[in-house]
């Protein structure tokens, strides 16, 4: 089919490749017997596609795989695979069970098992049941307060540029981060993993990271 | 979708080292190559990939399986090359010195070869799009996914890049 308009770029493509079916690169091939600028244009792709096909793949030196594998940072913990319960929360739950321990060894202390030894549990559940009432009424308003987006300012990183451009450039990197406001949001990772791959060079300034699980 | 580097990314993932170093050993060359066509340094491919591979092995427990373990890497050695890029243009050149490794010879002497000084030549985005298909490859989709392109866009950026690389290479043969 030949037409005052030229095939476009893809059409080519697809011709080139193989890929358009049998009528249409009949038509193709019709219109290239009497275009000269299309006819060239495909002889040049298809010059190219040879000589880059020809190309062999370049070798990593050893030398530097081995510096490579030498640099790995540790990696210390996770980001997905986080304990199902916070250790905050297990005493939250545990601290009510060792009260009934507690109450459950003061029956036994006082009943059958009186003076024979099991007092000693008895002293145990109770000394248990003391550490752990603070700690869990610290934990249950943890909690509470930390429920949702909230963070820990403390361990926020700070980066140079834009929200946008630090949260763009973090998931880039992988991380799954988000712009909240003026600060960006990195969930499943560790304030180390995001430093080390930022650099120290972006480690400060007016973008907030923080992290959140 | 099946992905061949699946149970070593799971094992990588958990924190295996042995695991992630087998993947290092899969893709090293690929990488490499793809990162030397791009910037067409030994010295500044070698950077990248060792800053790609860091990157991965930090970034792996937030891989999401969407996606083939080897497309998400060559994008972020495609990141790591336009990042390696950058801090060439500001660094002074006087600053650095690299010892030459022997093993490297075949390279230093492909990227100063012909191909390569036409590949220099190539706006970026159509280096990127020739050497990932016809170098590495990759498949449309694939590239589309990791540039961030339609698959039409990249099939034509392909088709232009092949041809002006021919175009520049017949320029560079004809005073011969």
């Amino acid at each position: 089919m030949v037409t005052g308009t030229h095939p476009e770029d893809v059409d080519l493509f697809d011709y080139v490749e193989g890929d358009l079916p049998p009528a249409r690169a009949a038509e193709l091939e019709v219109h290239l017997a009497s275009c000269t600028q299309c006819a060239e244009h495909v002889a040049r792709v298809r010059t190219g596609k040879e000589v880059l096909r020809e190309s062999q793949f370049l070798q990593l030196p050893s030398g530097r795989r081995e510096r490579l594998l030498a640099s790995l940072p540790a990696r210390p913990r996770l980001g997905r695979v986080r304990p199902a319960i916070s250790p905050k929360r297990l005493l939250a739950i545990l601290a009510p069970l060792a009260a009934v321990a507690a109450v459950v060894a003061a029956i036994v202390t006082n009943g059958d098992f009186s003076g024979t030894g099991g007092g000693g549990g008895g002293i145990t559940g109770a000394e248990a049941t003391r550490k752990a009432a603070p700690q869990a009424a610290e934990g249950g308003g943890g909690a509470a307060g930390t429920t949702g987006s909230a963070y820990d300012a403390a361990t926020a990183l700070t980066a140079k540029g834009s929200p946008a451009a630090v949260a763009s450039e973090l998931r880039r990197m992988g991380f799954d981060a988000r712009v909240v406001g003026d600060h960006v949001e990195v969930r499943n990772a560790t304030r180390a993993e995001v430093g080390r791959a930022l650099g120290k060079r972006r480690r400060t300034g007016a973008v907030r990271i923080v992290f959140v699980k | 979708m099946h992905d061949p580097d699946g149970p070593l990314v799971t094992r990588a993932q958990k924190g295996d080292r042995w695991a992630f170093e087998q993947l290092v050993e899969r893709h090293q060359h690929r990488l490499y190559t793809l990162a030397a066509r791009l910037l067409g340094s030994p010295d500044e491919a070698g950077d990248a990939v060792q800053e790609a591979f860091i990157r991965a092995w930090l970034a792996l427990p937030n891989f999401r399986r969407g996606a083939r373990f080897s497309t998400w890497l060559y994008r972020i050695c495609v990141n790591a090359v336009h990042d390696q890029r950058a801090k060439t243009r500001r660094a002074d050149p006087s600053d650095e010195f690299e010892v030459a490794d022997p093993q490297d010879a075949f390279a230093r002497q492909e990227l100063a070869g012909e191909l390569q000084q036409a590949l220099n030549e190539l706006e970026e985005e159509y280096r990127t799009a020739v050497v990932l298909y016809d170098v590495l490859g990759c498949s449309y989709a694939e590239i589309a996914e990791l540039t961030g392109v339609a698959e039409g866009t990249v099939k034509s950026r392909i088709f232009r890049g092949r041809s002006r690389l021919a175009e520049v290479l017949g320029t560079t043969r004809e005073p011969r």
